[in-house]
């Protein structure tokens, strides 16, 4: 009896080596299961602008010098615009230089670029452009631009 | 022989002849010599061999260094947000003002938390400052000059560049979110 017992749980045992473990639960209807694969693209942008414009006369072809680059949840979008005084001014002085910002050889108005959901990068070329008078005062000019990076949600 | 008439003599005549053929070289070869004292003195076409009272070019010469701003210095890299979550009433709170690795080597950053305030000199008040954050690092944890109730506020981050000695850029930007307080 005893040794019969033991053949049976031995045997026991071995099945139960032969099952293998499933972490979770599989339905299987005639053969086949499924599983859901997923993957998640996190949304998220860099905008990259120039760390000084130097301010010219004319206006020339370039490379950009801001651009937008990123991520969007489909239907949002990524405006960047600029600001400044719109004079140049002496450095240790007062005297000003009018000075005029031009997107891609045009006049700047409210927006640089745009990026949109699905496009990879946006950029543009930023330019100052001054017209110096005959009588100016020599000597370096600055000022300050501010660039503003806005998101916009797809629209409900 | 008339009083009208001489006889020529001539001895005389040869030696009148002599006389101005001697005159005429003598002209010519003073006229000459005059010339090379006249001639101008400007700089000796062949400017290479550095021949006496000539120019030569400068070997240090070379063309003229460009701005390095004009050379196409690398643009400020500047991250992205549209919202802040933070739990309300709380001035200590996480958050992620991260400085992209793109500038590394060429900028570190400064973060401000704005909330918009119409009221306020400057349109905004300040609720938080940090200092510089190197490329690839960031700040996640902020301290708050105060706490905020519950709600959604229209706020800026203002990123500040600077150059790696520390100097600040001309320029700078900033990011409009929504500070959700919940």
């Amino acid at each position: 009896m005893k040794k019969a017992l033991s053949l049976a749980f031995a045997l026991v045992l071995v099945f139960a080596l032969a099952v293998p473990a499933f972490a979770g639960t599989i339905v299987a209807d005639d053969g086949t299961a499924e599983a859901t694969v997923t993957y998640a693209v996190t949304e998220g942008w860099e905008v990259t602008v120039p760390a000084s414009i130097t301010a010219t006369t004319a206006t020339a072809t370039g490379a950009n010098n801001v651009t937008i680059s990123g991520k969007l949840a489909d239907g949002a979008s990524v405006a960047v615009t600029v600001s400044g005084s719109g004079e140049l001014t002496l450095v240790d002085g007062e005297e000003t230089l009018d000075y005029t910002l031009y997107v891609n050889g045009a006049e700047y108005e409210d927006v640089i670029a745009t990026l949109q959901a699905g496009t990879a990068s946006v950029g543009a070329l930023l330019e100052a452009i001054v017209v110096e008078p005959a009588g100016a005062v020599a000597g370096s000019y600055t000022d300050t631009l501010t660039f503003t990076a806005s998101y916009t949600p797809a629209a409900e | 022989m008339s009083k009208f008439s001489f006889k020529i003599n001539k001895r005389l005549v040869k030696i009148l002849a002599f006389g101005m053929v001697v005159l005429m070289l003598g002209s010519v070869l003073a006229g000459c010599a005059g010339c090379n004292g006249c001639a101008p003195s400007g700089p000796d076409p062949d400017t290479t061999t550095g021949k006496p009272g000539g120019v030569v070019f400068d070997p240090s010469q070379g063309d003229k260094p460009q701005d390095p701003e004009a050379t196409g210095a690398p643009g400020v890299a500047i991250p992205g947000w549209a919202t802040l979550t933070i739990p309300p009433n709380q001035k200590t709170v996480n958050c992620g003002f991260e400085n992209p690795i793109a500038n590394q080597g060429n900028y570190h950053l400064s973060f401000e938390l704005r909330l918009i305030d119409p009221s306020k000199p400057n349109g905004y008040e300040v609720l938080f400052t940090s200092g510089l954050v190197e490329a690839g690092k960031g700040i996640y944890e902020m301290t708050m000059t105060r706490g905020l109730e519950a709600g959604t506020y229209p706020a800026m981050v203002f990123v500040q560049p600077y150059y790696t000695d520390m100097t600040p850029t001309a320029n700078n930007a900033q990011t409009a979110i929504q500070l959700i307080v919940k």
